[in-house]
């Protein structure tokens, strides 16, 4: 029973202390959004600015509450990148204005590098050099490396004139510090959401109804689905000489899934939110299991990730202007970039580096010999197989903590898989294994099934969604370990 | 803005569902009739970190192409028998070692399963044992019989066969499942099994259905050393068979009472 007296107490510890499992899925944020939202419906209908400097406030409490008193590298990232931008504008075109881009890029990206790669390039030197650095062991701010791209999005689409110089400082704190995305994205241009900051428009009722839609997906993928194969799946990476052959590829499986559901889950929850405050955000992932190679794999997962470095590394390096030998390096560096960007580890790199070879391969293949392939069914099915296949091979070396786990996993799935460990598997762990095939089966509709889907719920009678949304937070609720699991990108 | 005003009611309602949920008892009586919340905790959940089975490779893995050492007293005759079939279908190697009248005490104070190990250099070690001490009175003492046997059999993986009683026992059942674990010990108790012209030794077809029973353990999550034990589709012959007489004094030194 919660005491009266008690409550102003409670409300001030909530305000005033950062919370490491602080997310989009957990109840108090809830509850915070809720008491957030019904002031903004308020503002919004008042004054635009009062509404902005709301959201740029509660913006700040949520990076508060998530990374404590080194929420401050957010609004300095911000505001240094708003004041240096159009600064940056003034120099000379050429040879002083492009200095001037990369001294701008440089103090952008300072904090990221700092936070994230100093341990990663002490250990490397140590290891090298034969040195004896001490680490840092640096506490990496939640969101940095997603805040840090937008900032530098920002900076380059002005400096290329596809952008105005002129945006003010609420709207961009506001653009750069927004909530849905501080976690773990999208990261988002600014050509997307500064307008739509900037100029009040009608919200539609498909655009809010989606956003419940959205939410909903949201904690079914990550709160019920990810959340709960995690269990297994971290005990499999963990030791995974403790467990059979079958047992080790059920847990690459389930961390294959795991990984898609945690993080398009939350991009569905950020989108979904974006969208009920009546700001229209770009999908993040579309199906990226049902791709056929790699390529098109990289066109459908994490889409703001790899249009990010398609626009400001892959085509800045050349793109695939300059012959296929150049096109294959590009590729090359642009994956082994963003496997970097991952983390500050080799095992990054080297999921990197497998994407980076796969694309590769596909991009030679695709010019030399794939084209000739008839288009049918039989060779769809082999393409999808080859593909879904590599791409849960390189999550091996992903999630693996280094390279001997992953390569102990691959050495117990060669020399100990049988199918007769199927039937006692499935008789241990019904729950797990009921989720990871309707997961699979999910993923696994057409797109016009999942738009059909969508357009079903949102003609509900409001209590019909009263309770699906009720039912769904009661499952993430129960299926949830004790602590949240932390979105597996926001490590990133 | 109707829409949204519409959705933060709902957000408003929907949280204090949850709460009032959360508040609510586990159970509470309305007349005659029960109400339970639904607690889907109570579906498998079997990876609680808190109460972590341990990650050893006998865990969960179904062993397989063990060789297995099976010693215990005359109950053996039928269980090695049936044991046999199994380990023939399912590529596995078996030794018997079967010392008539043996109990707890002479296999603890004699190295006699040492010897056989050694000998055998078995995977995986299976015993039946206690069919002879039933009654007994001296429970104590079989209790430092049975813990230094245990001690003797874990350094392999191991599952103790307890014996099928039929008349009840003075408690040596129990004290063995005390001593080796839930997950190394298969409680025989309550089969019921036909016994032969002496009373006390199963029929052969009553010996295999007590086999029968004891692989369904051993392939099961609640057996330390889970084995590949398919059912056996016909009979193999028994290869490896000792015979110890009751009169044997075991191998080694006999370790003083």
């Amino acid at each position: 029973m919660i005491e009266p007296s008690q409550l102003l107490p409670s409300l001030l510890s909530f305000l005033s202390t950062s919370d490491g499992s602080w997310s989009l899925c957990t109840i108090p944020f809830m509850a915070a959004f809720v008491a957030f939202f019904a002031l903004y419906l308020v503002f919004c209908k008042e004054r635009r600015s009062w509404m902005q400097l709301y959201v740029v406030a509660f913006s700040l409490f949520f990076a508060f509450k998530a990374n404590g008193a080194l929420m401050v590298l957010l609004p300095t990232t911000a505001l240094l990148s708003w004041f240096l931008t159009p600064k940056m504008m003034r120099l000379r075109r050429g040879t002083p204005r492009r200095a001037g881009l990369w001294l701008v890029i440089l103090i952008e990206l300072l904090p990221l590098l700092y936070y994230k790669y100093t341990d990663f390039t002490l250990s490397i030197f140590n290891d090298l050099l034969k040195t004896n650095f001490a680490l840092q062991h640096l506490f990496l701010p939640i969101g940095i490396s997603f805040y840090t791209f937008q900032a530098i999005s920002y900076t380059v689409d002005v400096y290329k004139e596809r952008f105005p110089k002129t945006t003010g400082l609420v709207e961009y704190l506001f653009y750069l510090t927004f909530f849905p995305l501080l976690v773990a994205g999208p990261i988002t241009r600014a050509g997307v959401l500064i307008p739509q900051i900037s100029q009040p428009r009608p919200v539609s009722k498909e655009l809010v109804d989606r956003g419940l839609w959205l939410i909903v997906c949201g904690l079914l993928k990550k709160g019920v689905i990810a959340d709960y194969l995690a269990q297994y799946n971290n005990w499999i990476f963990s030791d995974p000489t403790a467990y059979s052959g079958f047992e080790n590829v059920m847990g690459v499986l389930g961390y294959t899934l795991q990984i898609y559901s945690d993080f398009s889950g939350y991009s569905d929850l950020a989108i979904g939110i974006a969208a009920l405050m009546g700001f229209e955000l770009k999908d993040n992932f579309r199906f990226p299991y049902q791709s056929l190679n790699l390529t098109e794999f990289w066109h459908r997962w994490h889409i703001s990730l790899s249009t990010w470095f398609r626009d400001y590394l892959y085509i800045p390096l050349g793109g695939n202007r300059r012959g296929n030998l150049r096109t294959y390096a590009n590729s090359f560096i642009a994956m082994i970039v963003a496997g970097l960007w991952h983390g500050a580890s080799g095992m990054f790199v080297v999921w990197g580096l497998l994407h980076g070879v796969g694309l590769v391969c596909h991009k030679f293949l695709n010019n030399h010999l794939l084209k000739r392939i008839p288009d049918n069914l039989a060779v769809r099915v082999i393409s999808w197989s080859v593909t879904f296949g590599y791409v849960a091979f390189a999550w091996i070396f992903f999630r693996s903590p280094d390279i001997d786990t992953a390569f102990a996993l691959i050495g117990n799935v060669c020399d100990d898989f049988t199918l007769a460990d199927f039937h006692p598997f499935v008789m241990a762990r019904p729950l797990w294994m009921l989720l990871l095939a309707v997961g699979l089966e999910l993923h696994s509709i057409r797109e016009s099934d999942y738009l059909w889907m969508q357009q079903r719920f949102v003609r509900f009678p409001w209590i019909v969604k009263f309770i699906v949304f009720a039912v769904v937070v009661q499952m993430v609720i129960h299926l949830s370990m004790d602590n949240v699991q932390p979105f597996v990108y926001t490590q990133f | 803005m109707r829409e949204q005003i519409k959705l933060l009611l709902l957000m408003a309602a929907v949280l204090a569902a949850v709460i009032v949920y959360a508040a609510i008892p586990t159970e509470w009586s309305i007349g005659g009739l029960i109400l339970r919340k639904i607690n889907l905790a109570a579906l498998e959940r079997p990876f609680r970190p808190a109460a972590a089975v341990p990650k050893t490779r006998i865990q969960r893995h179904l062993a397989t192409r063990q060789t297995i050492l099976f010693i215990g007293d005359s109950m053996l005759e039928g269980l090695s028998l049936r044991l046999g079939d199994y380990a023939k279908e399912n590529g596995h190697t078996l030794h018997t070692v079967i010392w008539y009248s043996s109990t707890t005490e002479r296999w603890a104070n004699t190295q006699t399963l040492e010897h056989y190990v050694q000998q055998y250099k078995p995977t995986y070690l299976l015993i039946c044992l206690g069919s002879n001490e039933l009654f007994v009175n001296d429970l104590p003492e079989r209790t430092r019989f049975i813990r230094t046997l245990a001690g003797k059999l874990s350094t392999l993986p191991f599952v103790w066969i307890g014996p099928a009683d039929w008349n009840g026992d003075t408690g040596i059942v129990d004290i063995i499942r005390k001593e080796v674990g839930e997950e190394h010990f298969f409680d025989s108790r309550h089969l019921q099994l036909k016994r032969g012209p002496d009373h006390y030794h199963p029929t052969r077809a009553a010996a295999a259905q007590w086999m029968d029973s004891v692989a369904v353990f051993l392939q099961s999550r609640h057996c330390a050393g889970p084995l590949l034990l398919k059912k056996p589709e016909s009979h193999h012959k028994a290869a490896s068979t000792q015979i110890l007489q009751p009169t044997f004094e075991g191998y080694g030194e006999r370790a003083s009472k």
